[in-house]
């Protein structure tokens, strides 16, 4: 079957009554979360995995996508009209989007980002479904050293391209890696720092993790707010850009499309980077630099659309390699093991219809969030009045039940409440949940390929540089952990120096 | 007092030195054979190695007078909502299976509302009642997912 007969075949899926239902949902879902400061895509996910345990895989997996590139689409809203990004990805859209509404312009800013987002999403699918096929092909002849290598550099870029300090995000990583070996060993099932507790005998489940992490920690850290938002008093007409500003538009969705979907593919580079990106990008080549900062249109569309099709982007690695490049991307990788769906090279010979529904859905979920956001974006804007003081009593209840529900254990409400109090303090002192998360999913696939070819290489190392693909990722891993280091030490140097003059 | 930054890393760099000894004692094998403890051994090596840095900068900080800045992170928390947060989720895993969902997240959603929420009984009722049907409708309902409504002795 070619790639059309394929597609067709996704649509065939995606149009089954609960499929669409589900997808529908995922994207409404997705948009409130969107919307809503205080919960992100992934703490959302995590909640409602249980409820896709009832479901055929497929189904559940397109509501859980749903909700991830719904995310990107409802973040904007609050950046253009509260100037507070709804997601981390739509900070960058506070800049130009805020100073719109401020002017006026507001109903241009939200409809050339949800154009935007459209034309990004459908650029970074089309692209996406080019990439995937032919990636897992090749992948088809990855071994042991192979994955190692590409795991580990996507956990060092995931490092290396942290908002913060690198080392923190580093020691983020490696304790997400020493969570992983909790239960038993993936060899020889030997049990592994359980604390003769049984139920940690399967390890720790990555939905109370998460929950605790990015549910937990977040309304602990948001109860401090004092203040209800603020909605910028402007009337919002004419959601359908001008020609004019569709002429200004257009380039930078262009280029964000593509942009967006490349750093997407990037361990760590995601929707944020992108987005960031595609703004510095078309700052820098614009013939309007003064504008920016003031309300272009530029510094809407480039990077709404980037942000978008990093989802497509992000995708990539997931499907064709098994290998997730970013934390939302590793709890869908645990939703899909915990189906039984393993992706990598053979998912698209094994489950077509989980692999195929998965693309199909995300064109179908893109038409229904350009419904969703355009027309509802006053019913989006009044649920941002909603204060922070009824809303997080409900995230409680959500999180507390999405925990309770995936195996119906209070051992796993105890885990989500630890993981909530460590993210808690995590974020007080600047270190990043993310890394954690994803080393904690690569975690037990890492240690499997690393012990396998060791055992393959007779326990010679040199079988990570031998093998070109695993050479060049094991060097750039290591050429990135080395140049943080010898700078972390530089400036320690410097810190000594200083003290030693002090005294 | 430790500042809590100091505190963390030095927790971080203890941390790695246990799992380090605990990984020893689960077997670390041979290179070409290695055993459970191989690969958390050398995390623990690495964890020790990067939060060693850390505890040295802080120290150097603190020895400069500089940590007080960095305390002010627990300046704006208002420790008292974050203790009854904290507590809910304790109610929650103590009276869940005792008492069943529906009256646990009543007496706790209630609390939260009325207490930490800070309102009045009315529209804390009137809240508390409509979350637990909204999570009733979505999860229950509409997912169709299992919890014990009511403790077993109603069934």
């Amino acid at each position: 079957m070619d790639v059309l007969g394929h597609v067709i075949y996704g649509f065939q899926v995606i149009f089954q009554p609960a499929n669409f239902a589900y997808c529908f949902l995922g994207v409404f879902i997705g948009t409130l979360i969107g919307v809503l400061p205080g919960i992100g895509p992934i703490g959302a996910m995590a909640m409602l995995l249980p409820s896709t345990y009832h479901v055929e895989p497929v189904t559940g997996i397109i509501m859980l996508a749903g909700i991830y590139y719904g995310a990107m689409y409802g973040g904007s809203t609050t950046s253009i009209l509260v100037n507070i990004p709804g997601e981390a990805a739509s900070v960058v859209t506070c800049i130009d989007g805020y100073e719109m509404a401020k002017k006026g312009r507001a109903g241009p800013a939200l409809g050339i980002s949800a154009f935007g987002s459209f034309i990004g999403g459908t650029i970074g699918i089309f692209t996406m479904m080019f990439v995937v096929v032919p990636l897992a092909s090749i992948a088809l002849q990855f071994g042991p050293p192979e994955y190692f290598g590409i795991m580990l550099m996507g956990l060092s870029l995931v490092a290396y391209l942290a908002r913060g300090s690198i080392l923190k995000a580093v020691i983020m990583a490696i304790l997400g890696l020493l969570l992983g070996c909790v239960g038993s060993d993936p060899v020889i099932g030997k049990l592994r720092f359980t604390l003769g507790i049984t139920e940690l005998n399967d390890g720790i489940g990555i939905v109370p993790m998460v929950m605790g992490l990015f549910g937990i920690s977040e309304v602990l850290s948001n109860v401090e707010r004092t203040k209800d938002i603020d909605i910028l008093k402007t009337k919002i007409n004419r959601l359908f850009p001008s020609l004019e500003d569709w002429r200004r538009s257009i380039g930078p969705i262009i280029r964000g499309g593509f942009l967006g979907f490349a750093l997407g593919i990037l361990p760590g580079g995601g929707s944020i980077i992108s987005s960031f990106t595609s703004y510095t990008l078309e700052k820098k080549i614009s013939t309007r630099k003064q504008e920016f900062g003031r309300g272009a249109i530029e510094g809407v569309a480039g990077p709404e659309t980037a942000n978008n099709a990093a989802v497509s982007g992000a995708f990539v690695p997931l499907l064709a390699l098994g290998i997730p490049p970013n934390a939302v991307m590793a709890l869908l990788l645990g939703s899909l093991l915990m189906h039984g769906v393993t992706p990598g090279p053979l998912f698209m010979s094994q489950h077509p219809d989980v692999f195929w529904g998965i693309i199909a859905s995300m064109y179908t979920g893109n038409c229904m969030l350009l419904v969703l956001n355009l027309p509802l974006i006053p019913v989006w804007v009044r649920l941002l009045k909603v204060p922070y003081r009824i809303l997080f009593p409900l995230i409680i209840l959500f999180c507390l039940i999405g925990v309770y529900t995936v195996q119906n254990s209070v051992f796993d409400i105890f885990i989500m409440f630890a993981f909530g109090i460590f993210g808690y303090i995590l974020k007080k002192y600047g270190y990043e949940e993310a890394p954690l998360v994803l080393a904690f999913v690569l975690g037990p696939m890492m240690e499997s390929a690393f012990r396998q070819s060791l055992i393959l290489a007779d326990g010679s190392f040199t079988i990570f540089f031998k093998r070109p693909i695993s050479a060049v990722a094991v060097s750039v891993a290591i050429l990135l952990f080395a140049s943080h280091l010898f700078s972390f030490l530089r400036g320690m140097r410097k810190m000594v120096a200083v003290s030693d003059g002090k005294d | 007092m430790i500042p809590g930054n100091l505190f963390l890393a030095t927790l971080l760099f203890l941390s790695g030195v246990g799992i380090c000894i605990n990984s020893w004692y689960l077997g670390l094998g041979t290179f070409a054979k290695p055993s459970a403890g191989f690969l958390p051994f050398g995390l623990g090596v690495l964890l020790t190695f990067c939060s060693l840095p850390l505890c040295s900068r802080y120290f150097l900080s603190l020895k400069r007078n500089e940590l007080s800045s960095n305390e002010k992170v627990w300046s704006s928390v208002n420790f008292t909502k974050v203790f009854l947060i904290l507590l809910s989720l304790i109610l929650y895993m103590l009276l869940l299976v005792k008492l069943g969902f529906l009256p646990t997240a009543f007496c706790v959603q209630l609390m939260l509302f009325k207490v930490v929420g800070t309102q009045k009984w009315i529209p804390a009722l009137l809240q508390t009642i409509a979350t637990i049907a909204v999570v009733y409708l979505v999860f229950i309902i509409l997912l169709d997912v299992y919890i014990p409504l009511f403790p077993d002795w109603m069934y």
